[in-house]
């Protein structure tokens, strides 16, 4: 039940989290000399059964938890969660109507040729499906982090025809 | 009438004046800092770095200004690993500052400025009383693969806990729960008395996360890792995601900030309650 990682890996892993923080100059941070430092200090023991070595390892476990789980749970509020409101051009033209440009003209109705050019529509709102039942784990949370600029709309139709 | 209403307009006029005058000083402006819940606050700072005051205490600078904390104390915390993580999660704030992503700062916070009152009696009761309604001791009798589920992984964290405290903690699979007998309280008691009050807080924290004092109490004695204990703490949600499917945005979001939360919670801990020190050690030849 207790078995962690080794202190290799950890290690590695808390680099990786450094560097997605603080971007190429992450060596330079206070962060970075700690961790280091930790780790070097802690690696030779004369114990057996070194508790403070043990405890370290625990302790740099839990940061690297701490660290991976920040950065997942804010990807995964900024791909659900971060939208806030729609605008209400936005709200007119999932109904299918157009807001009037000039004070006192009525709304226009906007003409739906087919099925696939509302749904276009639909998407080009860009709001992630949620009924997402049975999607990988992974799949999702990558391409969140590998979006940067990325259009959605290049995602989004394809995993449309895949539920289909 | 309107004479009485001009006096009293001048008077506020006078107050607002004088309000105005008064220099705006910086405790004013850092309580600003966490006060507003509708405008978010740009990053309005380049450099984080640490330096150590009086008393051995260390302090988070913001470029060249100083940290405090909600309540306009001044932020300090007494070692240097600590001061750390706080600045990292200060680093790691991108255009606009997300406080709910600062755990460590929030712990920090609530430490130092105590908002509820509370001394150390006084949490470690409402620590206890999570005892009574633990997770781990609630079984279900119904779907077959959750009982066995139960049994494998939460009874051997109850023996474990039981023998390492020389406790009984019974499980049950009543409404009303196991009892727990004085005894068994007794020696919690004792046992969380010996942690210090920033100890306290993280501990108290992280049992409210986890909603049980036994997984709490396992993964801070090292004996459980932060995942297994979120596992285990979410054991039922675990089954039914792994029977009816995973939804992306609900499960693995709180999955996640449990994590965020639970892992803070005990380094928090780890950190308030230890106190290292070198010694040099001669090789013999």
């Amino acid at each position: 039940m207790a078995a962690l990682s080794s202190p290799l890996r950890v290690c590695r892993g808390i680099l990786k989290e450094l560097r997605v923080i603080q971007g190429p100059s992450y060596k330079q941070s206070l962060a970075y000399n700690y961790i280091m430092d930790q780790f070097r200090k802690n690696k030779v023991t004369g114990e057996r059964y070194c508790r403070a070595q043990q405890e370290a390892h625990h302790a740099s476990h839990t940061y690297l938890c701490l660290l991976s789980s920040t950065r997942n749970h804010l990807a995964l509020h900024n791909l659900y969660h971060g939208k806030g409101e729609r605008s209400p051009e936005e709200v007119a033209n999932l109904v299918g109507l157009r807001l009037p440009t000039q004070p006192g003209e009525p709304g226009r109705l906007e003409t739906v040729s087919s099925w696939t050019a509302l749904r276009e529509r639909l998407e080009g709102v860009g709001r992630p499906h949620k009924r997402a039942v049975g999607r990988e784990r992974a799949s999702c949370l990558e391409k969140a982090q590998g979006r940067k600029g990325e259009e959605k709309k290049n995602n989004k139709p394809k995993e449309r025809r895949e539920e289909r | 009438m309107f004479r009485s209403l001009v006096r009293l307009q001048n008077q506020f006029g006078n107050a607002l004046f004088l309000r105005k005058v008064c220099p705006r000083s910086q405790q004013s402006q850092f309580a600003l800092k966490y006060s507003t819940a509708a405008a978010e606050r740009k990053r309005f700072y380049q450099d984080v770095s640490i330096s150590q005051g009086e008393g051995g205490l260390y302090e988070i600078n913001l470029d060249r200004r100083k940290l405090k904390t909600p309540g306009g104390k001044l932020f300090t915390v007494p070692n240097e690993a600590l001061a750390i993580a706080v600045a990292t999660e200060w680093d790691a704030q991108r255009e606009t500052l997300k406080f709910y992503t600062m755990h460590m700062t929030t712990l920090c916070n609530t430490a130092l400025d105590n908002p509820t009152e509370r001394n150390k009696d006084q949490m470690i009761n409402a620590a206890l009383k999570f005892l009574e309604t633990d997770t781990v001791c609630y079984r279900v009798d119904e779907p077959h693969g959750l009982v066995e589920l139960q049994k494998n992984e939460w009874d051997p964290v109850l023996h474990w806990i039981e023998n390492r405290y020389n406790v009984t903690i019974g499980s049950s699979s009543s409404i009303l729960g196991p009892e727990i007998p004085e005894a068994t309280r007794d020696t919690f008691r004792q046992h969380l008395n010996s942690y210090n009050f920033w100890s306290l807080t993280g501990l108290e924290y992280v049992i409210t996360q986890l909603k049980s004092v036994v997984l709490s109490l396992g993964m801070i004695d090292r004996h459980l890792s932060v995942e297994q204990a979120v596992l285990l703490s979410r054991l039922e949600e675990e089954y039914q995601i792994r029977r009816w499917g995973n939804v992306e945005w609900a499960h693995d979001y709180d999955m996640y900030e449990l994590r965020a939360r639970t892992a803070a919670g005990a380094l928090f801990v780890h950190l308030s309650s230890e106190s290292s020190t070198v010694k040099r050690k001669l090789l013999q030849d």
